[in-house]
């Protein structure tokens, strides 16, 4: 895109090639100049540092899916599951027949086996779509995430850390820039996390790429694409757009969902239990 | 350490009184004069404090009584030799204690202690004593530590476990910690963050914001941070009172108190674990509560940490104390999923209801 300017304020002054020429040439330019303005580091690279969140539904289910009631009926409507339109490209997330099975006893029993439900790590790419800000920190070869959800964090390897000593929730994360989309690289998982509340699941053996392209100063295109061989009978790709936070003063608050998830973990075996 | 705040005045007037007077510029070691230093800056301006610092410390928290206005020691020998004798005393006076189950590997607990020649952490008041507390504070205090007496170990329910063991948070402000203790610093124009390897992460705006409204109370508060010279000034409130430490040591290691220790306003028998309480975080109300944190780079791997506690609710006058960190460019900070493998605190509720039931039954038995 970069290349393009010139050809496009070309095509806008010579707006009489035609009506459909110039609309598309208005839309080209809009994305051309907010590129451009998209802030950048000393050295030129977008500078990604700031406040982000998705507005979609993907921590409900990846694939789309219409409304469903709450699992907890004192919730009612506040509980429900909302609709959305689904952030698979192609539709379906393509399981091997045992995976397909196993994604749906998930489903059956989401409120005790959702790592979320447990305040456990994330994982990734889920930690992205959580309903919860995240924040990055861009510096010459540094890159860091934290997560509002429980404060998950990532150092991104922007400097090669060679191979990765241990498995993690988070994995272990090797980025790096093309043109001005952050690549991120993501090995060496445990197989605990999950993708969503739908039950959608992997193995040790996912691999995860991560791309950031920014599109305006405000957003931010992402798009994950997920290998596992163990569960999936190909790689596929998830897509969704990130919002700069831009509520003044903004900040991460703490949600240290530890302390808020005891008595559910615990409370069987304190001696006076709650009332649950 | 007033001296120190007084060289890194701002801008030009800290040059000014650096050319002006003879620089003293107090070091981790102690007290060895040396040129103050300037660290690297950032592409935006401002000091770059980043990497990864570990705080570790064989200093302990309060000085020792008999080493009464000695505030240095004259050399590591010296050190050594104190350290040795104190060791030795401990040995003596060690009431026995319960069987011995066993503890963590030394695999746990490799140390790396920052080389520090001070006799307490506390440098003010100047005796490196607690100030004392004020009468309510004591009150409660007191009340808190009968309640842990007589809960120590009966686990009757989470909520009376130590933060850490529940994998919540660590103590705030940070003092010294066994092991996993390696911070990982990054800033991005406008913030600075601090990762603690456990379990405690500080995001710090440097814009001059306000703090957060006052009824939202956090673990580690709410941070605002500024540059004065080469000094990073992080000014907190909105800390929350739920914090809780350990079981006083004297009653977990049978009256043994470990060479780092925080001391206590009641006296020497309650040694370590306490400061959590000694700052004010034991449940009771405390809204007065500030902490102003200074954090100086004094060398290329050294960064003078110290941290003024101020709570009138709590304490008849304010406290600092001072902790070197030392950078660590080999040390990577790794996630540190503690909570999702937590089976030690369930373990402990399942074994202390299981205890009960052995009781009642041999209770009834007794009965027939």
């Amino acid at each position: 895109m970069r290349a393009a300017p010139g050809r496009v304020v070309a095509v806008l002054l010579l707006g009489s090639a035609g009506v459909l020429a110039l609309a598309g040439g208005l839309v080209r330019a809009q994305v051309v100049a907010s590129q451009q303005s998209f802030p950048r580091t000393a050295d030129g690279k977008p500078d990604l540092s700031g406040i982000w969140q998705t507005i979609s539904t993907a921590n409900w289910d990846l694939e789309g899916h219409e409304a469903r009631p709450s699992p907890v009926l004192a919730l009612g409507a506040v509980g429900a599951v909302p609709p959305g339109l689904g952030v698979v490209e192609g539709g379906r997330i393509p399981y091997q027949g045992w995976a397909a099975a196993k994604k749906q006893e998930n489903a059956r029993n989401w409120l005790t086996l959702d790592p979320e439900i447990k305040c456990f790590l994330p994982g990734v790419p889920r930690a992205t779509y959580l309903p919860h800000p995240f924040q990055i920190f861009q510096s010459p070869g540094r890159l860091l995430i934290v997560y509002g959800y429980s404060y998950a964090r990532r150092e991104i390897n922007m400097v090669p850390r060679g191979k990765a000593p241990a498995d993690f929730w988070m994995g272990w994360s090797d980025g790096r820039w093309e043109g001005d989309t952050l690549v991120i690289d993501v090995t060496s998982f445990n197989d605990q996390s999950w993708f969503d509340r739908a039950g959608n699941f992997h193995s040790d053996q996912l691999h995860v790429i991560e791309r950031y392209t920014p599109v305006t100063p405000y957003h931010l295109a992402y798009e994950a694409t997920i290998e596992d061989p163990k569960v999936f009978t190909r790689s596929w790709k998830i897509s969704l757009p990130l919002y700069r936070v831009v509520d003044k003063n903004a900040q991460l608050l703490e949600f240290k969902c530890v302390e808020l998830t005891e008595e559910l973990l615990y409370g069987d075996l304190v001696k006076k239990p709650q009332a649950r | 350490m007033i001296r120190v705040r007084q060289v890194f005045l701002a801008g030009a007037l800290a040059t000014l009184v650096v050319t002006a007077t003879p620089s003293i510029v107090v070091t981790v070691e102690g007290q060895q004069p040396r040129a103050p230093y300037t660290p690297a800056r950032t592409p935006w301006g401002g000091p770059d404090l980043q990497g990864v610092f570990d705080f570790q410390s064989d200093v302990p928290f309060q000085r020792p009584l008999d080493l009464g206005n000695k505030s240095v020691f004259a050399s590591p020998e010296e050190k050594a030799a104190y350290q040795k004798q104190a060791r030795a005393n401990q040995a003596r006076s060690a009431p026995p204690g319960g069987p011995n189950v066993g503890s963590y590997g030394a695999e746990w607990t490799p140390r790396n202690v920052v080389p520090n020649l001070r006799t307490s952490l506390l440098q003010d008041p100047p005796d490196g004593r607690l100030p004392p507390m004020t009468p309510e504070a004591l009150k409660n205090y007191q009340a808190l530590t009968n309640y842990r007496r007589a809960h120590l170990n009966t686990y009757e329910t989470y909520s009376d476990v130590g933060t850490y063991e529940r994998c919540l948070s660590r103590p705030m402000p940070r003092v010294n910690q066994g092991y996993n203790s390696g911070t990982l610093i990054v800033q991005s124009p406008g913030w600075i963050v601090f990762i603690y390897e456990q379990l405690d992460t500080r995001i710090i705006p440097l814009d001059g914001r306000p703090h957060i409204d006052p009824n939202i109370r956090q673990w580690n508060g709410d941070s605002r941070g500024h540059w004065v010279g080469t000094t990073l000034v992080v000014e907190t409130t909105n800390l929350s009172d739920k914090q809780k430490g350990f079981p006083p040591a004297d009653l977990l290691r049978g009256g043994r108190e470990g060479l780092v220790t925080t001391g206590s306003p009641l006296g020497d028998d309650i040694p370590v674990g306490v400061l959590y309480d000694e700052l004010g975080r034991s449940g009771y109300p405390q809204g007065n509560f500030r902490l102003t944190e200074r954090y100086t780079p004094v060398d290329a791997n050294t960064m003078n940490y110290e941290a003024t506690v101020e709570d009138p609710t709590t304490w008849t006058r304010p406290f600092t104390y001072l902790m070197p960190w030392r950078r660590e460019p080999a040390y990577q900070v790794y996630e540190y999923a503690c909570h999702e493998t937590n089976y030690g605190l369930r373990n402990a509720l399942s074994g202390a209801r299981y205890q009960e039931r052995l009781a009642e039954e041999a209770a009834r038995t007794k009965g027939k």
